[in-house]
C-alpha cells in the first residue's frame, strides 16, 4: 500500500494549514468590544453548562471536518497497491516446430499431446507453432494465450488421428503440388527460426523441432546451412524424434545440430522426455534472461473517498445542528 | 489643556437650560446638611485673603474691596473617588466608553463644585495603588484631576472601590463630600463596613456606572473581557436564551443587593449608562440626596 502523489497531499495539507492561519478568527480588531466583569456571566452554572456542550459540539465538528479532510487527502494522495510483477519468463520465446511430412504423420498426434503437455508446464513463456512439409505454414504466432495454444494444438491433434476430416489439417497446406519433394527439414528449420519476431529484443529462443530428418527433395537450405542460420539468431534448437532401434545418420544429424546451437536431442515417447524439455528449456533460459521487472499499480480510493463523502454528509449535518 | 473639562462644561450648558442650571446649584449646595450656604455679609478685604472671593459687584460700589465671608469661612472639599481600573476600559451598558463616562460625571460634580467656590480632591486608582490629590478649587485643578483618570487607561491592574475607600478612612480626618463612582463589581461586607465607617464621617452620594449587558451584545461584536484580553468571550453561547434568563436573574439580584446595601446605609445612589443621561442622573442624585436624608 503505497501513496502514489504523496507529495500532492502533503502540498495541500500545507494550503490547508496556511489558510487556516490566515482566515482564522482574529484575536481583537476594532470592531471588538472590552466588558470588565464578565465574571457576572462565566460564573453562572448554566453558562457553563452551554460552554461545555459548546465546546463538545465544536469538537466534534473539528473532528468531522479533520477527518473528512484527511480521507479527501487520503483519497488525493491516490493509495493505490503495487504489484512488481518478475518479467524473466516473458522473455522467452519457444517455437514448436513441426514436421508434417508422410513419414512423420503416424507420430503427428501423440507429438501434439506431447506438446499440450509441454505448453501446460509452461508459465509466462510465448509459444508459436510452424508446421511444415514442403513448405512452412504458421499454425500460431508466438503468443501468451495458453488457451488459445491448447485449442489449436488439439484441432491439429485431433486432424491428425482422424486423417484430416475433422479439426485442422495441416498435410494438405503444407504440401502444395508446384513445390516438389517434401519433408524439406531445413526450411523448414530456416522457416521456424524466421518466424520469431521482436529480433531487436534480446530474448531467449528456443526450438522445439520435432522431426524423423528423412529428407525427400531438394531443399533450399541444407541442415547444415539451416543450423549456422539458428546460431546466428541465437536460437537453441530442442530436436525431438520418432523413437528408432538403430542409430541412423538422420538422428546423428540432429543431434549434431541441437549440439552446436546449444540445445538438446531428445527422443520421443520416453516418459521423462517432457519433464527434460521443460526443465531444459527453462534452466537455459533462467541464466540467459535478464530480469527486468516492471510495476502493475492498483489503485483503491475507495475507502478514503467513502470516509470523505460521509465525513462531509456528517459536516453539513453538524453545521445545520449548530445554526439551528 | 482644559480640554476635558471644557467638553464637560458645554455638555452641561448644551442640555441643562437655565432653570435646570440654577436648580443643579440649588442641589449641590444644599448637599452639605446643617450648613447653610446663604450669603451672610461683607467684610473688608484684609490682605491675605483669596483674590477669587472678592465680592466684584459688592467692591464697584464701595470704595474699599469687599470679601464675601461666608465662603471664606464654609469652604467645603469635595473628594472625588473614582475607580480608575482597567475596569473601566470597557462599554456600559449603554455602549457608552466607561473612563469617559466616569470623567464625565466626576468632571459635572467638580465643576458644580468649583463654580460654588469648594475645593475639590481626587482619589483614584485601582487593587494594588491609591493617588490622591490636593485639595484646590480652580478649573485648571479639575482639569488635571480629569486628566489623571484619563491617564490611567491601558493600566494592567483591576479595580478594588475598597482600596480607595479605605485609604480615605485612613488619611482623611475633616468632614468632606464623597462622590464614589464605581461600576458593577459587586459590594460585599468588607465593602459595607468601609462605607459605614466612611458614612458616619462624611456625605455620601454614590454613581455606578453600569456594566455591558453581557446576554444583549450585538451578535458581531467580538467581546473580550479586559481582564483577559487574549480570550474571547463567545456571543453564541451569552445569547443562549437559558443562560440569558439566569444572566437576567443573577443580574436583578445583584442590582438589589447593592442598592438594598446603599439605601441601608443612607447613601443616595444614581447609574448612570449613557453621557446623554449624565445630567439628568446626577440632578436626580443631588434632588434624592437632598430629600432623602434630611
Amino acid at each position: 500500500m503505497v501513496l502514489m502523489l504523496w507529495w500532492l497531499a502533503l502540498g495541500l495539507l500545507v494550503l490547508a494549514g496556511i489558510a487556516v492561519f490566515v482566515f482564522r478568527r482574529p484575536r481583537r480588531t476594532e470592531s471588538s468590544l472590552a466588558v470588565a466583569h464578565s465574571g457576572r456571566m462565566t460564573q453562572l452554572p448554566g453558562f457553563r453548562r452551554a460552554m461545555r456542550r459548546k465546546f463538545l459540539t465544536t469538537a466534534a465538528f473539528l473532528g468531522v471536518i479533520a477527518i473528512t479532510g484527511l480521507g479527501a487527502l487520503a483519497g488525493v494522495a491516490r493509495p493505490a497497491w503495487v504489484e512488481t510483477v518478475n518479467p524473466e519468463k516473458k522473455l522467452r520465446d519457444v517455437m514448436l516446430c513441426l514436421d508434417v511430412s508422410g513419414s512423420m504423420l503416424g507420430y503427428d498426434a501423440d507429438l501434439l499431446a506431447a506438446y499440450q503437455q509441454l505448453v501446460d508446464r509452461f508459465d509466462g513463456e510465448r509459444i508459436g507453432m510452424t508446421v511444415f512439409n514442403a513448405t512452412a505454414v504458421s499454425a500460431f504466432p508466438l503468443t501468451d494465450d495458453y488457451d488459445m495454444v491448447q485449442n489449436y494444438l488439439e484441432e491439429a491433434e485431433q486432424g491428425f488421428r482422424t486423417w484430416g476430416s475433422e479439426g485442422t489439417d495441416y498435410s494438405w497446406s503444407t504440401s502444395p503440388p508446384n513445390i516438389g519433394g517434401s519433408s524439406l527439414i531445413g526450411d523448414g528449420l530456416v522457416s521456424c527460426i524466421d518466424n520469431f519476431d521482436r529480433k531487436d529484443e534480446d530474448r531467449s529462443r528456443s526450438v522445439v523441432f520435432a522431426t524423423d530428418n528423412m529428407l525427400a527433395g531438394e531443399p533450399l537450405f541444407e541442415l547444415d546451412e539451416a543450423t549456422n542460420i539458428a546460431i546466428d539468431a541465437g536460437v537453441r534448437v530442442y530436436s525431438l524424434s520418432p523413437p528408432s532401434i538403430l542409430a541412423t545418420t538422420q538422428t546423428q544429424e540432429l543431434r549434431s545440430v541441437s549440439d552446436r546451437t546449444g540445445g538438446e536431442q531428445f527422443e520421443m515417447g520416453s516418459a521423462t522426455t517432457i519433464d527434460r524439455i521443460v526443465s531444459e528449456i527453462q534452466s537455459q533460459e533462467a541464466e540467459n534472461t535478464p530480469g527486468r521487472s516492471y510495476t502493475i499499480v492498483h489503485d483503491m480510493p475507495a475507502v478514503p473517498l467513502a470516509i470523505a463523502v460521509f465525513g462531509l454528509i456528517g459536516v453539513f449535518v453538524l453545521a445545520w445542528r449548530v445554526r439551528s | 489643556m482644559t480640554a476635558l473639562l471644557n467638553r464637560i462644561k458645554a455638555r452641561m450648558t448644551i442640555h441643562a437650560h437655565r432653570r435646570t442650571r440654577r436648580l443643579l446649584d440649588g442641589d449641590y449646595s444644599s448637599v452639605f446638611h446643617g450648613h447653610s450656604l446663604d450669603f451672610d455679609d461683607l467684610r473688608d478685604y484684609i490682605p491675605g485673603d483669596e483674590i477669587r472671593d472678592i465680592d466684584w459687584k459688592a467692591t464697584a460700589r464701595h470704595a474699599d474691596p469687599l470679601v464675601k465671608r461666608y465662603v471664606a469661612h464654609r469652604r467645603h472639599i469635595l473628594a472625588l473617588v473614582v475607580d480608575s481600573s482597567r475596569g473601566f476600559d470597557a462599554i456600559t451598558s449603554a455602549g457608552a466608553d466607561k473612563r469617559h463616562l466616569a470623567i464625565l460625571m466626576a468632571g459635572m460634580t467638580g465643576y458644580l463644585a468649583v463654580r460654588h467656590g469648594d475645593d475639590v480632591m481626587l482619589i483614584h486608582g485601582n487593587a494594588e495603588q491609591t493617588i490622591a490629590s490636593p485639595r484646590k478649587g480652580s478649573e485648571a485643578h479639575l482639569e488635571n484631576l480629569l486628566q489623571q483618570i484619563l491617564a490611567e487607561s491601558g493600566t494592567a491592574v483591576d479595580g478594588s472601590i475598597n482600596t480607595q475607600l479605605k485609604w480615605i478612612a485612613d488619611h482623611i480626618t475633616h468632614r468632606m463630600l464623597v462622590v464614589v463612582i464605581s461600576d458593577q463589581a459587586p459590594l460585599g461586607p468588607e465593602e459595607e463596613a468601609t462605607i459605614k465607617r466612611l458614612r458616619a464621617q462624611h456625605e455620601m452620594l454614590w454613581i455606578t456606572i453600569t456594566d455591558a449587558d453581557l446576554a444583549e451584545l450585538a451578535t458581531a461584536s467580538a467581546p473580550y473581557d479586559v481582564a483577559r484580553a487574549e480570550v474571547g468571550l463567545p456571543i453564541s453561547v451569552m445569547s443562549d436564551p437559558k443562560v440569558r434568563g439566569e444572566f437576567v436573574a443573577a443580574e436583578a439580584a445583584r442590582r438589589r443587593q447593592r442598592l438594598d446595601l446603599l439605601t441601608k446605609l443612607g447613601i443616595s445612589h444614581t447609574e448612570v449608562a449613557d453621557p446623554e443621561q449624565a445630567l439628568g442622573n446626577l440632578h436626580a442624585l443631588l434632588w434624592r440626596h437632598r430629600r432623602g436624608s434630611r
